[in-house]
């Protein structure tokens, strides 16, 4: 974990992060991607666990961020991942609550454009996690596939992560039986 | 939208001015009914719907079944989580900025304590161990869901015409600055998010000036 982010290097990316979650666009797997994976200070394979353990358990599937404050920062950054959804979506919230009526305007304004933005960002941070992986063209296939099959079905995303991991692990058992 | 949820003029006066209940909340039932909430709801915000309607509103009457749609609409409008925005605003609407920040904690906690488990016990597989080819495997899927996401919230803009192609322009531009020529994405999301709200109006109000 030495990586010189720490507890506020954590808390600020997270709560500048949550300002890219509209509608329920993940904008922090773009930004966490962008600022620590593709720089090298976190590895895709537990990035990707993260994001992964975020649909397993209950709750808001942001928890995940937990899990990147810990890997980034141990205990404390956990700690920080946690603060920092929770300051700017209380504020948020609360705002929204208050002055819903005055905000409104704005809101309509900047959800129209939100979606494609997010939707480029998302891209960003898949085109950015796979970079560094090296692929062949049967994993590019296997990508191309998942994706179809995410636009077409729409499936619950743990059923994409489990499906994943048992190919993975059915490709590796048949790896070794070959080679053994 | 259900025909049972209220359109958008209903959601902002339903929001602004929907019934409180007459003796404050206790905190500490507002943190218990969150904390239930963070450890028994799977899916998201959308897919808890009942179990949120049957706590807030058939069993406690905090909230009516029309405040609580209105604030989910208004949830997934504002930047934040839409679940936890959810959450927040309920809370605010029962016990203020204080209620706010207990109700999104303790909607957080449960499953933050799991993923934090998770992410102690598992960490990076050593190379050609099972573990680092299902991390691998599932480092695979995770892009081609984040892909399909990324296309499937592209669709849900609804956009038309010129305006779909200025979205398409904005979408493609994001990654290409960013993992191409090394803008920033920070940089690129906060001019994307510019230069549509100058671009991409409204429908209505864009019809009505021509």
């Amino acid at each position: 974990m030495d990586n010189g982010v720490g507890f506020l290097g954590v808390l600020g990316l997270v709560m500048l992060s949550t300002l890219f979650s509209i509608g329920g666009g993940n904008g922090q797997v773009a930004m966490i991607q962008g600022q620590w994976v593709s720089n090298g200070l976190l590895d895709p394979a537990l990035f990707a666990w993260a994001f992964a353990l975020g649909h397993f358990t209950p709750g808001p599937k942001v928890s995940f961020v937990t899990a990147i404050g810990y890997y980034m920062a141990g205990i404390p950054g956990a700690i920080a991942a946690m603060i920092g959804i929770v300051i700017p979506t209380s504020l948020g919230a609360s705002l929204a609550s208050h002055w819903y009526q005055r905000f409104q305007r704005i809101i309509n304004h900047v959800s129209i454009s939100a979606s494609m933005v997010i939707a480029g960002m998302m891209s960003t941070a898949a085109i950015g996690l796979a970079q560094p992986l090296d692929l062949s063209w049967i994993e590019l296939t296997g990508i191309a596939l998942v994706t179809f099959l995410v636009v077409w079905r729409r499936p619950d995303p743990v059923l994409i992560v489990l499906g994943s991991g048992v190919v993975g692990a059915v490709v590796w058992f048949a790896g070794s039986a070959l080679a053994g | 939208m259900s025909s049972t949820e209220p359109g958008n003029n209903s959601v902002k006066k339903i929001v602004a001015s929907g019934p409180v209940p007459a003796t404050p909340v206790p905190l500490l039932s507002l943190a218990l009914v969150f904390l239930k909430m963070g450890a028994l709801t799977f899916g998201g915000m959308w897919a808890a719907f009942s179990r949120i309607e049957a706590d807030l509103v058939h069993t406690r009457g905090w909230i009516s079944a029309d405040t609580q749609r209105a604030m989910m609409i208004t949830a997934a409008l504002i930047p934040a989580p839409k679940f936890l925005a959810f959450g927040g605003m309920v809370g605010y609407r029962l016990r203020g900025f204080t209620g706010s920040v207990v109700s999104l904690v303790c909607l957080m906690i449960p499953g933050s304590l799991l993923v934090l488990a998770g992410a102690m016990l598992l960490r990076q597989g050593a190379e050609g161990t099972l573990l680092a080819a299902v991390q691998h495997s599932i480092t695979l899927g995770i892009v081609g869901l984040l892909l399909g996401n990324a296309a499937n919230m592209a669709q849900s803009s609804r956009l038309k015409g010129w305006r779909l192609f200025a979205g398409i322009f904005i979408a493609v531009m994001i990654p290409l600055m960013t993992l191409v020529f090394g803008v920033p994405l920070l940089v690129m999301a906060l001019l994307g998010l510019v230069s549509g709200a100058i671009v991409i109006r409204p429908q209505q109000e864009s019809d009505e000036h021509g």
